[in-house]
């Protein structure tokens, strides 16, 4: 596995731990907390998918001429997720705890059979595929 | 060969093929409750009391094959790319076929009639066996890279064995002939209990512990295990036919309480303890250790200890009962939201899973299934006294599912109905 995938893995890693402690944090009851991780979690989420979107699919669809295959999929499920991001957030202003526990539960789930979609197929081709991963990743601001 | 494998929902099949497999499973453990409470108790805790055969065929043959072919229909598309030959005509005769055979059997055992043998024999484990081939047929095609598709692409021969050398079971006492060698009864335990039942559970849950529950994914050493460290061993055992006798069983076992210690690992490092489920994973890997550790010291242990049951409740309700009821308490509502998220436009919100299948409820079922294990494994101080609130307990707690599951069911038609004419609404009123 070369660097920038495993730049792209820790990141899911990353907005998994930020959601945990969200969960962690309504439990005890900690609303500041709650908030303040979600905010993170929600950018790291957001970044990540508009790196994925506007650097590494674009380059995968030009490198192997698939433009409706797993990138459009990919596509698709970053949008439900960001939807699912937009109910937290409105559950979150309304101070709903087991409304946003629910999102949160339904969220998590979609994340993980959409991060197994992507380490286990997309980015071992895209590392195949992708010439200079690295620099192209590193183009949009994020360390690769 | 497929192309590269990939988590595809969109290539399952329809949920009510899925659903027709699954939803029954809660029921048929309901029967086999009440069967263990109001059944004749003569023997127990004898493993070859009639009342334990019945049972384990209920539970093994009625209960969880449907369930676990029913899983096998949406993960050899979704994890693999490989969708069964012919599922669609198949799969809705799962459910019937696999009940059928059970109760024959169970028929067989109870009354001591060779006619609940032959329909066993010659009818269901033929009838059976269709299934079995289509997921040997597309086991072949699927490419595997990690644990969940090495499982997929071997386990349909572990079914096939365990079927050919029961369906050869029955056939002997439905033709009225003793059991000719313990070794047979042995070997298709053994392919039933460890081939099929725990190297599909330990594929299956390579995939859905790190989805549902954030455990850490398993190390790819670990991955490579699959399905070899049981299925070499078993393999072996068949040598034992031809007069040469090998440590198999012994082999299987250490292999068995490998995978549940690996699977311990990861349950214990989960991220998501707090969902109710994750209890009922926890117990059914310490169930497989237990039954692992226990098999080993067998030769070392009291002769009076009841091992024979206590093995059959730790791998059958402890192994694969609680595991499946975690995974029907997921796996619905999470296919029932993908389905509804998939049908309604992208603009309608649909309900998060919890709201379809309240984790308060959940926690009760869970709770009602762990205590129901804990009398079944009692069951041997007082067997006359305990297998009627044990198989009460049991027969709740499996209601208390099917119940649960029901309502999923019921609120899946009413949202779809209601949320799609609230779509067509909105859509009509723009125009």
């Amino acid at each position: 596995m070369s660097d920038p995938i495993a730049t792209l893995i820790h990141q899911h890693h990353e907005a998994d731990a930020l959601l945990a402690r969200v969960e962690g944090a309504l439990r005890g009851d900690d609303w500041p907390l709650a908030q303040r991780c979600f905010d993170e979690a929600e950018q790291s989420l957001l970044g990540h998918f508009e790196l994925e979107e506007q650097q590494l699919f674009p380059a995968f669809e030009a490198a192997t001429g698939m433009r409706h295959g797993p990138t459009a999929v990919m596509r698709d499920e970053h949008a439900t997720m960001r939807d699912l991001l937009d109910s937290c957030r409105m559950q979150l202003i309304a101070a709903d705890r087991d409304g946003l526990l629910a999102e949160l539960d339904t969220l998590l789930v979609l994340i993980q059979q959409h991060n197994v979609k992507e380490e286990n197929v997309l980015y071992p081709m895209c590392a195949l595929r992708v010439a200079d991963l690295a620099t192209l990743l590193a183009r949009s601001g994020q360390p690769a | 060969m497929s192309a590269a494998p990939a988590l595809a929902f969109e290539r399952a099949p329809q949920p009510g093929l899925v659903f027709g497999c699954l939803l029954p499973a809660p029921w048929v453990g309901v029967a086999a409750g009440l069967l263990l409470a109001f059944g004749p108790p003569d023997g127990l805790p004898d493993r070859f009391a009639p009342l334990s055969l019945s049972l384990v065929h209920l539970l093994a043959l009625g209960m969880l094959l449907p369930v676990m072919l029913g899983a096998l229909f949406q993960l050899l598309p979704v994890l693999a790319g490989v969708p069964v030959p012919l599922a669609r005509w198949l799969a809705p005769g799962v459910a019937l076929c696999c009940v059928g055979t059970a109760s024959a059997l169970a028929a067989g055992f109870l009354q001591g009639s060779a006619l609940g043998f032959r329909w066993a024999g010659w009818l269901g484990a033929p009838l059976l066996g269709l299934p079995a081939l289509a997921i040997c047929r597309a086991g072949w095609r699927v490419v595997a890279v990690n644990a969940s598709t090495r499982m997929l692409r071997h386990i349909g021969i572990a079914l096939l064995l365990t079927l050919l050398l029961g369906g050869l079971l029955a056939s002997l006492f439905g033709a009225g002939l003793a059991l000719p060698l313990p070794w047979l009864l042995d070997w298709h335990i053994a392919w039933g209990l460890g081939g099929w039942l725990a190297t599909l559970l330990a594929g299956v849950a390579a995939t859905v512990l790190p989805m549902f529950w954030q455990t850490p994914r398993p190390p790819a050493a670990a991955e490579r295990l699959l399905p070899w460290l049981l299925y070499i061993p078993l393999a072996l055992g068949g040598l034992e036919g031809a007069g040469l006798l090998l440590p198999w069983r012994q082999m299987a076992l250490a292999g068995v309480g490998l995978l549940a210690s690996l699977g311990l690992f990861g349950v214990l490092r989960a991220a998501r303890k707090h969902d109710p489920a994750w209890l009922l994973w926890l117990c059914a890997l310490l169930s497989w250790w237990l039954v692992a550790a226990l098999g080993l010291a067998r030769d070392y242990l009291p002769a009076q200890w009841p091992l024979g049951w206590w093995l059959g409740v730790l791998a059958l309700v402890g192994g694969a009962v609680l595991p499946v009821n975690a995974m029907l308490g997921k796996i619905i509502p999470f296919l029932v939201w993908l389905h509804l998220r998939r049908r309604l436009p992208a603009r309608v919100r649909v309900p998060p899973m919890q709201s379809l299948l309240r984790p308060v409820w959940q926690r009760a079922q869970v709770a009602s299934l762990l205590l129901a294990l804990t009398a079944l494994l009692a069951l041997p101080l007082q067997p006359a006294a305990l297998a009627l609130p044990a198989g009460l307990l049991f027969a709740l707690s499996q209601a208390g599912l099917g119940g649960l599951l029901l309502s999923v069911g019921w609120r899946f038609i009413r949202l779809q109905r209601s949320l799609g004419a609230g779509a067509v609404g909105q859509s009509e009123a723009r125009r």
